[in-house]
């Protein structure tokens, strides 16, 4: 009987381990959450529902019906934070916003946008990307306008028929009826003004921006003399390019202790320079940085990873990165994954330093 | 993250508990139902269930206890269901439930196993329950406090299981051995 049982527990034990990965037990989670929600929402419409409709049937006489747009019916589906401030113009904004579409709740470490309407402004903070689009307001002569972020910050401010669009940070490029603008920080663009009034706006902008520079402190210049947090706000008005850098720039954001900024800066050498001599080591600092940082495990397996594949091997980094990915795949709870990758480590590497650390991970 | 130990306080770290006792949850409850298919549903009834008694505990410490009662009751309404049902015809029958044994083991272990299930779903639920748990290595505290009943109550039903199962297995009578 003994044996029996023995037989049936791991037989069970074994489909538990296969059914409850992590991937599983999150989605579990969720949709339990989901449940629970639906239930108190049920039992508080059903408990109250009453006092409310008469509530609001003695408040609907004085107040005018409230539309609801198009902006808040995307924001109801989509995984957004909103930090909304009702006013007369948030029910007529002709705004849609395309908010990312997960075909399931995002990894709890996914940095989400944030949207903040205040008196028919909209404020912008995508940490990844995003698309706004644009419905024309009366009057306007565009047809279709589509404002893409990229780790940027933008507002929007409807001016008469025509939108502007102001770039705070990042990357911006706005899409008008066909025509690509690129924005740099600092720069306005008016979407709906004539081509030449958009131009010459953003024109200007950008003229004004590189007058002021001429008496801007020099970012570099503070960072190197230890004024981390004066090098961070001049940073903010200048377009960094070269990769060494943006290096630069994210290690005084790094060391002001602001990762989210420094990401922004080392995505871009992984990203815009992948074959430059410091790609991998960004793409290791931005990997240790997701890591240890900012609680996001999965993005940095993936960046260490990217080390691994850049050209030459990651160099001197690959074994670094290899033990590193292990680690982040571990804490993203990809066992099976972290697993296969430090025997792959030991076999590559059987006199490393990180050996007894993989051997972990076998056991 | 929740650590054992800790009450949840708010969405997030529910969510730390959830993730940290999950697996104990189900657990238990594929222990008793010996479904797979079933336990994703018990267990998050349970975590609702948690969810929304939580501030009812008052100690830390009894949590994992407390949770493996919620199971047991779960578990224990979902096999008298199965039984209803599968005496009204709705169902199919308990035993022909698929179960991992059918995928491993050779044909004799399989074989065996099945007839142990079928002999499992013949028992009255709660000498099931109680056989089931103390198999597992629960004490006859554990197994009083899991099924809510008393110490000499858990005893009978385990012992009633035992004498049971060994009928119908075709073991000889009990030299010693117990669950």
């Amino acid at each position: 009987m003994n044996e029996l049982i023995a037989g049936r527990r791991a037989l069970l034990e074994s489909a538990l381990r296969e059914r409850y990965t992590y991937e599983h037990v999150r989605g579990l989670a969720e949709s339990a959450t989901k449940r629970g929600a639906k239930r108190t929402r049920r039992k508080i419409a059903v408990g109250v529902g009453a006092t409310v409709a008469l509530v609001a049937l003695v408040v609907s006489r004085s107040w005018e019906p409230r539309v609801v747009s198009p902006l808040e019916q995307s924001m109801a589906r989509a995984p957004v934070h909103v930090v909304a401030t009702p006013t007369p113009m948030y029910s007529v904004v002709p705004l849609g916003v395309q908010a990312p579409q997960w075909s399931e709740a995002p990894p709890e470490d996914t940095a989400l946008p944030r949207i903040r309407l205040d008196a028919g402004d909209v404020r912008v903070e995508v940490p990844e990307r995003l698309r706004v689009d644009l419905s024309p307001p009366p009057g306007a002569n565009f047809r279709e306008a589509t404002v893409e972020g990229d780790h940027a910050v933008f507002d929007l401010r409807w001016q008469h028929a025509a939108v502007v669009v102001a770039s705070e940070r990042g990357e911006v490029t706005v899409y008008v009826d066909g025509s690509v603008h690129r924005l740099e920080p600092g720069d306005r663009l008016v979407v709906g003004a004539s081509t030449r009034s958009q131009l010459a706006s953003s024109t200007r902008a950008r003229e004004t921006s590189r007058r002021a520079d001429g008496r801007r402190p020099d970012w570099k210049k503070l960072a190197r003399a230890g004024d981390l947090e004066g090098a961070r706000t001049a940073l903010r008005d200048v377009r960094v390019h070269d990769p060494e850098d943006l290096m630069f720039a994210a290690d005084t954001l790094r060391r002001a202790g602001h990762p989210g900024e420094a990401e922004v800066y080392l995505r871009r050498v992984v990203e815009s320079h992948p074959n430059h001599v410091v790609a991998p080591v960004a793409a290791f600092t931005l990997g240790k940085l997701y890591l240890q940082r900012m609680n996001r495990p999965a993005d940095a397996a993936r960046m260490f990873a990217r080390v691994r594949s850049a050209p030459g091997g990651g160099g001197a980094l690959r074994e670094d990165a290899l033990a590193r990915e292990v680690e982040s795949w571990a804490e993203a709870g990809r066992i099976a994954t972290a697993r296969s990758l430090a025997q792959a480590y030991v076999e590559q590497h059987p006199q490393g330093r990180h050996v007894p650390a993989m051997r972990r991970y076998l056991d | 993250m929740v650590g054992a130990g800790e009450l949840p306080a708010t969405t997030q770290e529910f969510h730390g508990f959830f993730r940290a006792y999950c697996p104990y949850v189900a657990r238990v409850a594929l222990t008793i139902l010996g479904n797979p298919d079933e336990v994703d549903d018990v267990v998050q009834e349970v975590f609702l269930i948690a969810h929304r008694r939580l501030r009812d505990l008052r100690e830390a410490g009894a949590l994992k206890a407390w949770l493996a009662t919620i199971t047991v009751r779960e578990a224990r309404r979902r096999l008298r269901r199965r039984k209803y049902r599968a005496l009204l015809g709705l169902d199919r029958d308990a035993a022909e439930i698929e179960h991992p044994a059918e995928d491993d083991g050779s044909m004799d272990q399989r074989l065996m196993l099945q007839r142990l299930e079928k002999a499992l779903d013949d028992l009255p639920v709660a000498e099931r329950i109680a056989w089931l748990l103390r198999s597992e290595g629960y004490s006859l505290e554990q197994v009083s406090l899991h099924c809510e009943c008393s110490l000499a109550t858990a005893k009978r039903r385990i012992a009633g299981a035992q004498k049971k199962l060994r009928s119908w297995l075709g073991e000889d009578e009990p030299r010693g051995e117990s669950p």
